[in-house]
């Protein structure tokens, strides 16, 4: 047995040494769910622990944004692991939806060019 | 109105235009052919309206397709639900979230004209997202399409404070280009999209099922499986939602099944052995773990499961 096996050997118990509690508290979830059957499927891998993280810091971001801190923690509960992701790395550029007041500006600005357009219809034919 | 286009008036027309490029262009071939299908208006009635309040058009959109769903809707509870302070506005993930939390599966449509005036015609109230500024200074805003006028080339929506308004295909059309053709039904259990993808269907009935109450998730699976028997997730998924609501024979039919149409499939055949263990056939139990211990991803689960299994065998006997 060379040296490089052995090295290999000896991370690949460390590794499971570190591990060991994450596996138990894996253990008592009880049933893998469809979510994990479908990463497992595609990744090769559960995944489920850094979304339990990465939920954490979302509902921490989104106390920080003004929201509730009972109410963030049932928010981020409802993400699904890729909606979580996004919004632990890209929330800043993430389109906020708002509307009505500067919609108004907008309408007028619209309505105006509506009627140009009419103007231009008629001029062209 | 007639009016009369005179130079004076077309100059500073045409000036216009070339600063606001797209309010001139007119309808592309692609648009065109997505309204070829329909020679008649739809118009989808009633739909709920829920005049937005300050910058919740979020919430009032996505309580005018919940309620539409079925759903008795309180609409300053949704705020509370989707409203992001700081950001004064609504992110599209989250009403996605939402929905999920109201027992609506949320299916965010393919991003073309097409897939949204069929739902439309269907029936289904269309979220979409729209960018009503410019491509470097959006203006975000969320409205409900609830018909469209293929003969005037017209778009009908539930938007901020106006119900059911029309507003030129063309126009619409460059907003809800420039918000990446974002579109969003939001459906109860037992229905299907018009032209689901499989792959992504089942990917968002197992986001769904996370959330969703166990009976919901059934529904949603069963309703799956109805469509596509073969794939071995939907009975994966009806296993996991029978188990949840107490139905340990079931599950394990279920479970059963799926390993029926897949027989490799590590996540059923844990969860087959897990629940042999809770009904008291904990040998039967041990065999099913046995042949999963060594695997790289579920390895350390199933080991303690098998170690559980094998206590439980050996002081009950494998006569249980």
């Amino acid at each position: 047995m060379n040296q490089q096996r052995i090295r290999s050997y000896l991370m690949a118990c460390l590794f499971s040494l570190a591990l060991l509690p994450l596996a138990t508290a894996q253990a008592a979830t009880g049933l893998i769910s469809s979510q994990e059957a479908l990463a497992l499927e595609r990744t090769g891998s559960v995944e489920q622990v850094q979304a339990w993280l990465q939920r954490d810091d979302v509902a921490a971001e989104l106390v920080s944004m003004g929201v509730d801190p009972a109410r963030a923690q049932q928010r981020v509960a409802a993400l699904s692991p890729e909606e979580l992701d996004a919004m632990a790395h890209r929330l800043d550029e993430m389109p906020a939806g708002a509307g009505v007041i500067e919609i108004l500006g907008v309408t007028f600005l619209v309505l105006i060019v509506l009627d140009l357009i009419g103007v231009l219809n008629i001029f062209g034919r | 109105m007639v009016v009369a286009p005179g130079p004076r008036r077309a100059v500073p027309a045409l000036l216009f235009c070339a600063l606001l490029l797209a309010g001139c262009a007119g309808l592309g071939p692609a648009a065109r052919e997505a309204l070829e299908p329909f020679d008649a208006p739809a118009r989808i009635e009633p739909v709920a309206f829920f005049p937005q309040t300050e910058l919740h058009c979020g919430p009032a959109a996505l309580a005018s397709v919940l309620d539409h769903s079925g759903l008795d809707i309180d609409y300053s509870a949704l705020v509370e639900q989707v409203y992001l302070p700081d950001r004064g506005g609504t992110l599209q993930v989250e009403l996605l979230a939402a929905a999920r939390s109201h027992e609506r599966i949320p299916w965010v449509l393919p991003p073309e004209l097409s897939a949204l005036l069929a739902e439309v015609a269907a029936g289904r109230p269309v979220l979409v997202l729209e960018n009503q500024g410019v491509r470097n200074l959006p203006y975000w805003h969320y409205a409900v399409v609830i018909g469209f006028d293929p003969d005037r080339t017209e778009i009908i929506q539930h938007s901020g404070t106006e119900a059911g308004l029309a507003r030129p295909m063309r126009r619409w059309l460059r907003d809800w280009t420039l918000a990446g053709r974002w579109a969003v039904i939001t459906l109860p259990p037992d229905q299907l999209p018009l032209a689901p993808d499989r792959e992504r269907w089942l990917q968002t009935l197992a986001d769904f099922e996370a959330v969703a109450q166990p009976s919901t998730a059934l529904r949603a699976w069963q309703t799956a499986a109805e469509r596509w028997p073969d794939a071995s997730l939907v009975w994966l998924g009806q296993g996991n939602s029978h188990y949840r609501l107490g139905d340990l024979e079931a599950a394990i039919a279920a479970f059963e099944k799926t390993l029926a149409l897949d027989p490799r499939q590590p996540s059923a055949a844990f969860n087959l052995g897990w629940v042999l263990l809770e009904s008291g056939q904990a040998c039967g139990a041990v065999s099913r773990f046995e042949t999963l211990a060594d695997h790289p991803a579920i390895g350390p689960r199933v080991r303690e499961a098998l170690k559980m299994a094998r206590e439980s065998c050996e002081s009950t006997g494998p006569g249980q």
